[in-house]
């Protein structure tokens, strides 16, 4: 008998157990203390769709960390390929960070964009020591120092502006370089 | 190409262990290029830069300035038109626009064309261009950069008595004596 109301006791506490644990709302990151690394993934791939539901954007990172303190997740060596029916850039950095909502992408560290149209294939290069990418705008912007290579020619400034959208690239300042004429 | 002729050069002069003529071809082959890239490129500096990503057309603004060998054009805004990535052509607007050659020649005009294949200037609006010995004033000149002929006034559209005209002014030859 002592057994059973054992047995019956240990059911009950393990049922009151399960119960309270709601498997639907993880724990709160305001609650837990600062600096917790929260999420931790491995080879990210990720696939933003726009409005028509195209992929717009194609992201992969070797690795993203989330911290229980921070709005922005961490990328190690996140690779994005921008879409749009007539261009397609790709953007490769060293180290990024992604906003909590997914919209706003930083990058650092050796930022290469490149870009391959028109026939025959003409290669735009840029080099960026950062990067803010709006991925809804599809806009990329630095006010950094930046190298624009193309074909023959070179160019660097301070600060850009690319509209992948309108195909549009603006250097802001300090502009200077050359094109070959050959 | 050049790599060729360098290598030719390099197997009909060298000889084992001499140093000092590797050291000068060394040079040689360090210089050429250097030339020739001087010739061929064209400098480019300025405020801001817009590019259309479609066709690689540019445009550029706020104090521009343009250099090819000893060619040199300022204006307030410069647009370059590319063909498979080669230069076409410059077009040069300012109020206005300032063309220089060396010392030897000085221009302004409210837009210039230059086109880089055949080194031909095309000065519009207000044109104004002076050697060392006479200044030429049209509403159109075409200048010839490489053989420094002028053609003015051919294609002016007509003023406002229906006449194109050119002025030129020749500086009068300074005395004999003085000349040299």
């Amino acid at each position: 008998m002592k057994l059973l109301s054992g047995i019956v006791i240990a059911v009950l506490l393990a049922a009151s157990l399960w119960w309270s644990h709601d498997a639907d709302n993880p724990p709160d990151p305001a609650t837990l203390p600062p600096g917790v690394l929260q999420a931790y993934m491995k080879n990210v791939h990720m696939l933003a769709m726009d409005e028509t539901g195209q992929a717009a954007l194609e992201m992969t990172a070797r690795s993203m960390k989330q911290y229980s303190d921070r709005e922005q997740a961490e990328l190690e060596q996140p690779q994005i390929t921008l879409r749009n029916p007539s261009q397609q850039w790709h953007i490769a950095s060293a180290q990024g960070l992604i906003d909590r909502d997914r919209q706003t992408v930083s990058l650092h560290n050796r930022v290469v964009l490149k870009q391959q149209s028109g026939d025959p294939p003409r290669t735009l290069e840029i080099h960026a020591r950062s990067l803010q990418l709006d991925i809804d705008r599809q806009l990329a912007r630095s006010d950094e120092a930046v190298t624009l290579l193309t074909g023959n020619s070179k160019l660097k400034a301070r600060g850009m502006v690319l509209d992948n959208r309108n195909g549009r690239l603006q250097l802001l300042a300090d502009v200077h370089g050359f094109h070959d004429a050959r | 190409m050049a790599v060729c002729n360098y290598w030719q050069m390099y197997t009909d002069f060298m000889m084992p262990g001499d140093t000092l003529r590797c050291g000068l071809l060394c040079l040689l082959c360090a210089c050429l290029p250097a030339q020739a890239q001087n010739d061929t490129r064209i400098e480019i500096h300025a405020d801001t830069m817009r590019m259309d990503i479609n066709n690689g057309s540019s445009e550029y603004h706020g104090d521009v300035l343009i250099r090819k060998g000893d060619i040199e054009l300022r204006g307030d805004s410069v647009s370059i038109r590319k063909q498979a990535e080669r230069v076409e052509q410059i077009r040069v607007t300012g109020k206005p626009a300032h063309f220089r050659q060396g010392d030897a020649v000085q221009a302004q005009s409210e837009v210039m064309l230059f086109d880089v294949a055949s080194n031909m200037l095309t000065l519009k609006i207000r044109a104004r261009l002076q050697q060392r010995d006479h200044l030429v004033e049209s509403a159109l000149i075409r200048f010839d950069t490489e053989r420094q002929i002028l053609l003015a006034g051919a294609g002016n559209t007509p003023d406002k008595n229906g006449k194109r005209r050119v002025n030129v002014i020749l500086n009068p030859d300074p005395p004999v004596e003085n000349r040299r």
